[in-house]
């Protein structure tokens, strides 16, 4: 952690550390908004800006924050950078805000955010806290849109505007609601456990 | 030390808090007319979509709904449109109904519901609410109601089709009286 630059910050998001699948945090919105591919893409994106800039300041203003307000100065930055998402969905793109809906002013206390502002940014210089926002960021990204295409695929035989599977598909309707989610986010960290698992052992 | 370390503390708060409310105020003064514009586009486009002839708006308020009256381009009144919510099945559904100027649906639209997927909310979708056009009070409601009515609901979200024939009615009692001003006038 004392290196100048880590590669490993931005891997470590993707597949070791990925935010959803192992260390089991912002899991809200991902059951939430997963059941549309579009806006799973969306708050990925949304998502991702907010960590980058939160820890691109925090880190930048970690010598001179003491410890003991540390925790209001980095919910003042996040809501700030939500905030300015809002806004920005809200003049250009109010649909994708609109089905988003409390989720995308929720990123304040997303916990994947908070926790890296604590665990990583307030540690680490700029550029390692920014390989470690990206990284996070793709991580739930990859998450949510990975769950996102299983769920709008079964549950309404679609991934965005594409019809899989023609008009006589009959959905699987459960896939599409909210157990749906759960059971999708059970299996792939299954999934993830048994891969790593796997390797470990080689 | 004790006191200068609180003193810090309370030093880079106010500095923190300050510039990001610098910030957003910047922000927003550049995104407040683009929100406005989108807004505006959104309506007009909904209103475009049930009158085609329309180019005149008004917004007025009509007991606890916004009613937006809608003119042609010589000023000839078409029409109104009527934003109502109702109850459905997995929660409030918002409606835009269309009512021209002999008090008959000119098009019914759902702007938000939280229907079940694959069932309620197939309610939104034209085919349902194709049926609602050019009807009258007194068809709109299910065939298989009392009194009866000339809407087919959807198999399955009963609940749902009811709950918009009925935001419907509502939407279109509202307007009764003024539509038909000359005769409500009298009866008064």
């Amino acid at each position: 952690m004392k290196k100048l630059v880590n590669w490993q910050s931005f891997s470590d998001g993707l597949w070791k550390e990925n935010p959803v699948l192992t260390l089991m945090l912002g899991l809200c919105p991902l059951l939430a908004i997963s059941s549309s591919v579009t806006d799973s893409l969306g708050m990925g994106v949304a998502f991702t800006f907010v960590l980058f800039g939160s820890n691109l300041i925090i880190s930048a203003i970690r010598r001179w924050v003491p410890s003991q307000v540390r925790i209001p100065v980095f919910i003042v930055v996040i809501a700030t950078f939500v905030t300015i998402t809002d806004y920005t969905l809200a003049a250009f793109l109010p649909e994708l805000k609109r089905n988003l809906g409390v989720f995308l002013p929720l990123i304040v206390v997303n916990c994947i955010v908070l926790g890296r502002a604590e665990a990583f940014a307030a540690r680490n210089n700029v550029f390692n806290s920014l390989l470690d926002a990206l990284g996070m960021g793709l991580g739930f990204t990859l998450v949510i849109v990975l769950m996102a295409i299983i769920r709008e695929g079964l549950g309404n035989g679609t991934i965005g505007p594409l019809t899989l599977f023609g008009k006589n598909y009959k959905p699987f309707l459960i896939m599409i609601l909210p157990p749906g989610a759960f059971l999708v986010l059970g299996f792939l960290i299954a999934l993830k456990n048994n891969l790593a698992g796997r390797r470990n052992r080689c | 030390m004790k006191t200068k370390e609180r003193v810090a503390g309370v030093v880079i708060l106010v500095v923190v808090t300050l510039t990001a409310g610098f910030l957003l105020s910047q922000v927003y003064a550049v995104a407040s007319p683009r929100i406005e514009e989108q807004k505006r586009k959104e309506k007009e486009n909904l209103c475009q979509e049930i009158f085609p002839e329309g180019k005149k708006m008004e917004d007025v308020q009509v007991g606890q709904l916004p009613v937006t009256i809608v003119y042609d381009q010589a000023g000839v009144k078409l029409g109104q449109i009527v934003q109502n919510r109702v109850t459905g099945y997995g929660g409030e559904i918002f409606l835009l109904v269309g009512v021209d100027t002999e008090g008959k649906i000119r098009k019914v639209k759902v702007l938000q519901h939280n229907e079940t997927p694959g069932l309620g909310a197939r309610v939104a979708q034209g085919s349902f609410l194709k049926q609602f056009d050019q009807l009258t009070l007194e068809q709109l409601y299910l065939k298989t109601e009392r009194p009866e009515g000339k809407i087919d609901a959807i198999s399955g979200a009963t609940i749902s089709s009811r709950a918009i024939a009925e935001g419907v009615r509502k939407a279109l009692n509202l307007l009764a009286p003024t539509e038909k001003s000359g005769s409500s006038e009298k009866d008064l």
